[in-house]
């Protein structure tokens, strides 16, 4: 009995114990759900935030815009029609037959016709206006807008750039009301037909998408709507996760709780990625319009529309610079889905598709960077502004490149250094070049080049590199005995062997590059004819630390070790520190950094600061005009002759610089206009078949050949007379020189003929050592 | 035949004659001298735009001083530059940036300037006086 009682007893309890088991499962089940609702409630809340905190306000870092230095066009200015016609192609402007439009220009003959750009400029916003020039001989003739006489007008200066963030997104904000209705209509027609119907995700959207894609076995169409979209783009990553997709999804919904469908689209047409330029990521169809175009959004035809909307799917697949035909397959499909949806008619929709695709130049400025001068900018703004600022807040920055001789800096370099290496008969590309042209008065950097590969974001060699300046440094050595008041370029100087001892024992002993003796020497052909001998004998007769004082009042920012060496260039220097000292002598004794940045100004055009040439009068001008005629003779009669061959005259001023062992290749020189300083090496550091005469003179020749040579002027006039082969100022009738002297320095020095016939011996660096009553301790040595 | 060469070159000329400047200054700038003219009572610069200059200067040198008399001394001052730039060794730009920086207090600059302006300093008489004067005026502020 006790048995049959049992399994009653048990059927009588599972009820129960079932009944238990079902209410804990319950209450487990509702308290996991209340913590489930919790933690979503606070997730949410968390998501809201930061959808609210990113989205109002300012949504995108702005990177700093870049530009060149505006075309000014005034009467006389020296412009050849072919630096006229490249700068508008580099611009985006159009040649056409007829002028009508902004952005376009036409030539008759002599007279061209420039639709110029409305545009703010630094300083103010200028009209677009028709401005009309004549060419005659390379220069301007005459200006006009209107029929009116003008005398200067403006071209808007070409985007060279920009200061990024760290992601190198680039965009150019555009509110909604100003893009075509059309490109917004193809958009919602080709990404999200639902948008204006669905909450931010679109159930119908997933259905259709999962659906598509089981019947294909591959993931061949999205289930995501614009917002959906703009919330990844905007907020998420691109990681491919449940977890990242339902956060998608909220956000998404959140977004359109709190924004209107228009702010969406607006952030989304801002936000969509559209492509890559080397580093640079081009974000939105403002930007995106420019880039592919060379127009502004509201320029674009239907067929470029269609193109846009089109590269949304795949901007790199659709890429109309590389893929032209898939991009117009895709453009076609867009202008097909336009047609059925009445967004554009039948007609529209043929005559769209029949447009072959027209792309802008891909050289043009808008396309490419210019690394080493952005990275120079870069660097003198740090000086006055946080970075964050510069990659954030949309700043513009109007510089001093001037694009026409960027140009000619770039291709002669790289069309210099192939012709080396071919000659070489080097395989690999083992030279490297860096050059910086400057104005000569105001110290204006006009050209940088980095690299020979010109486009190259790395270590920039032309602010950077310290490489050995060889006989560059030899100018300094030379003001130094002039400023001195002791020498003039008539002091017969002793090229013969010389020997100094270092403080180690070890023996100093230059010869010069031929390895001849060449005895007596006029001071000026010393220089001009880089004579190693010479010069290291008149740096230890002036004095090495005056040489070196020399080296700080020519603006030279480092630490100069006072040893014999220094005078023949084993020193170490950028190409950026050599111009600041050639910039010296080229602008008649005043010390100026080389500066880069005209006016810095907000997204808004208000001018945070403009620069203005500065400049510290270091050298007396008569000393400086005095060194110049010195480095004239280099091209006279040294080893920069081949450039007064080429050019037709004697009137530029230049040095060759060669290190030890032939490591470095340099030349500076400059005539009215323009200082370039150049440099080849290589990153190895091994020696070089060639000299700087045949390594780096032939770029700067080439850069001026294509820029345009303006012969030297006087700055000040110095006092003329003859010498004789003693270095003796004497009468004209038996003189063998003409040479400059300071004013003043002749009266009373001439001597007649029959007094120096007679012999009174020359006029040399010991003598008038005597006269000064001895000399430095290397004299007192030898 | 002799007459007609010689009535030829005549003509050519009276023609040439009839401008101000002969074609090669007028275009080239770098050659364009400025001319310094009295205004007003005193001998002293009025108007950054006084003179005569060649066109281009004339506009920026005109934008100088409007901006000037708007009280925006820093664009007038990025005016004078940009004429700088164009006619880079012109004593009366130079002096006219000296002249501004002065007045604004930037003695130093002012005094930098200056020396650039005597480089360049030509033969125009109202300049050199002026040019004499800004530096006593600059010497005395600096206690020299």
């Amino acid at each position: 009995m006790k048995t049959a009682k049992k399994p009653t007893r048990a059927v009588k309890s599972s009820p129960k114990k079932k009944s238990s088991l079902k209410k804990t499962l319950w209450s487990w089940f509702w308290r996991l759900s209340i913590l489930f609702i919790l933690a979503l409630s606070v997730w949410l809340v968390y998501l809201d935030a930061q959808v609210r905190s990113q989205f109002d306000g300012n949504k995108w870092a702005l990177p700093a815009k870049v530009y060149a230095r505006p075309l000014s066009l005034y009467p006389g200015l020296l412009l050849s029609a072919q630096q006229l016609k490249a700068e508008l192609q580099w611009n985006d402007y159009k040649a056409v037959s007829h002028v009508v439009s902004p952005g376009t220009y036409g030539r008759d003959g002599r007279d061209w016709i420039i639709y110029r750009r409305a545009f703010s400029f630094a300083d103010r916003t200028e009209d677009a206006v028709k401005i009309r020039l004549s060419l005659t001989d390379g220069r301007i003739e005459q200006l006009s807008v209107a029929g009116q006489i003008r005398g200067l007008e403006r071209i808007e200066p070409q985007y060279i750039g920009g200061i990024f963030p760290a992601h190198n997104e680039d965009r150019d904000l555009i509110a909604l009301e100003d893009i075509p209705p059309a490109l917004v209509a193809a958009l919602v027609a080709v990404e999200d037909r639902g948008y204006f119907d669905h909450y931010g995700i679109s159930i119908r959207g997933i259905l259709r998408a999962m659906k598509a894609n089981i019947a294909a076995g591959r993931t061949v169409q999205g289930g995501s709507t614009l917002t959906q979209q703009l919330v990844k783009n905007f907020f998420l990553t691109n990681e491919r996760s449940l977890q990242r997709k339902v956060k998608e999804a909220f956000m998404a919904l959140l977004l359109e709780l709190h924004y209107s469908k228009e702010e969406i689209l607006q952030a989304y047409l801002n936000e969509v990625y559209l492509g890559q330029s080397g580093r640079r990521s081009i974000n939105g169809i403002a930007l995106a319009s420019r880039f592919y175009f060379a127009k502004n959004v509201q320029q674009l035809d239907l067929s470029e529309v269609a193109l846009l909307v089109g590269m949304v799917k795949g901007p790199s697949y659709y890429n109309p610079f590389r893929h032209p035909q898939r991009a117009r397959e895709r453009r076609d499909l867009v202008l097909g889905v336009m047609e059925e949806l009445n967004i554009i008619s039948s007609t529209q929709r043929i005559n769209a598709q029949g447009q072959n695709i027209q792309v802008a130049d891909s050289g043009r400025a808008g396309q490419r960077e210019y690394p080493a001068f952005i990275q120079l900018v870069k660097r003198q703004l740090q000086q006055d502004y946080r970075l964050q600022d510069l990659q954030s807040t949309g700043l513009r920055i109007f510089t001093t490149l001037d694009p026409w001789l960027q140009h000619a800096t770039e291709t002669s370099v790289q069309k210099h250094i192939n012709k080396l290496e071919k000659r070489m008969g080097f395989k690999q590309p083992v030279l490297e070049a860096a050059a910086i042209v400057t104005s000569v008065d105001g110290a204006e950097v006009r050209a940088i080049v980095g690299s020979r590969r010109v486009q190259y974001f790395g270590f920039n060699r032309a602010l950077d590199a310290q490489r050995s300046i060889g006989s560059l440094a030899k100018p300094a050595v030379y003001l130094t005995a002039l400023t001195s008041g002791r020498y003039n370029w008539s002091t017969i100087i002793d090229d013969k062997a010389v020997s100094v001892s270092g403080q180690d024992g070890s023996l100093w002993q230059p010869r010069n590059y031929d390895r001849k003796d060449y005895g007596p020497v006029f001071l000026v052909d010393a220089m001009s004819k880089s004579l190693n001998q010479a010069t290291a004998r008149l740096g230890m007769t002036v004095g090495i630390e005056q040489v070196v004082h020399t080296f700080e009042r020519l603006g030279v920012d480092k630490d100069i070790p006072p040893y014999p060496s220094i005078l023949l260039g084993s020193l170490a220097m950028s190409p950026l520190q050599v111009t600041q000292m050639f910039q010296t002598y080229a602008s008649g004794g005043f010390a100026m950094e080389p500066r880069s940045i005209q006016a810095l100004t907000t997204n808004d055009n208000k001018v945070l600061t403009s620069y203005a040439a500065k400049g510290e009068q270091v050298f007396p001008p008569y000393v400086m005009e005095n060194l110049r005629y010195g480095l004239q003779q280099v091209i006279v009669q040294g080893t920069g002759k081949r450039l007064a061959r080429t050019f037709n005259t004697t009137k530029i001023a230049g040095k060759t610089g060669t290190s030890d062992d032939q490591r470095d290749a340099w030349f500076a020189g400059f005539d009215d206009r323009h200082l370039g300083v150049i440099w080849v090496g290589r990153d190895d550091n091994k020696s070089m078949p060639f000299t700087a005469a045949g390594g780096a003179l032939p770029i700067w020749e080439d850069i001026f050949m294509q820029s345009g040579l303006e012969p030297l002027t006087p700055l000040v006039e110095l006092d003329w007379g003859w010498v004789n082969s003693q270095g003796q100022v004497v009468e004209p009738e038996c003189g063998i020189r003409k040479m400059p002297f300071m004013p003043g320095a002749l009266d009373g020095r001439i001597i007649s003929c029959d007094k120096s016939a007679a012999g009174s011996g020359s006029e040399s660096d010991s003598q008038l050592k005597d006269n000064e009553g001895g000399g430095s301790w290397f004299d007192w040595l030898f | 035949m002799v007459r007609l060469v010689v009535l030829i070159f005549v003509v050519i000329s009276f023609l040439s004659g009839c401008n101000s400047l002969p074609n090669s200054q007028i275009n080239d700038p770098r050659s364009v001298q400025s001319h310094e003219e009295y205004q007003g009572q005193g001998h002293s610069l009025i108007r950054l735009d006084e003179g005569k200059h060649h066109p281009a200067i004339q506009v920026l040198l005109s934008q100088a001083e409007e901006a000037r008399q708007q009280g925006d001394n820093r664009q007038a001052l990025s005016y004078l530059d940009q004429a700088r730039q164009i006619q880079p060794r012109n004593s009366a730009i130079f002096y006219r940036q000296a002249w501004l920086n002065y007045q604004l207090g930037n003695l130093s600059q002012a005094q930098q300037l200056l020396q650039r302006a005597k480089l360049y300093l030509n033969s125009d008489g109202i300049l050199q006086q002026r040019v004499t004067s800004l530096q006593n005026d600059i010497d005395a502020r600096l206690g020299f």
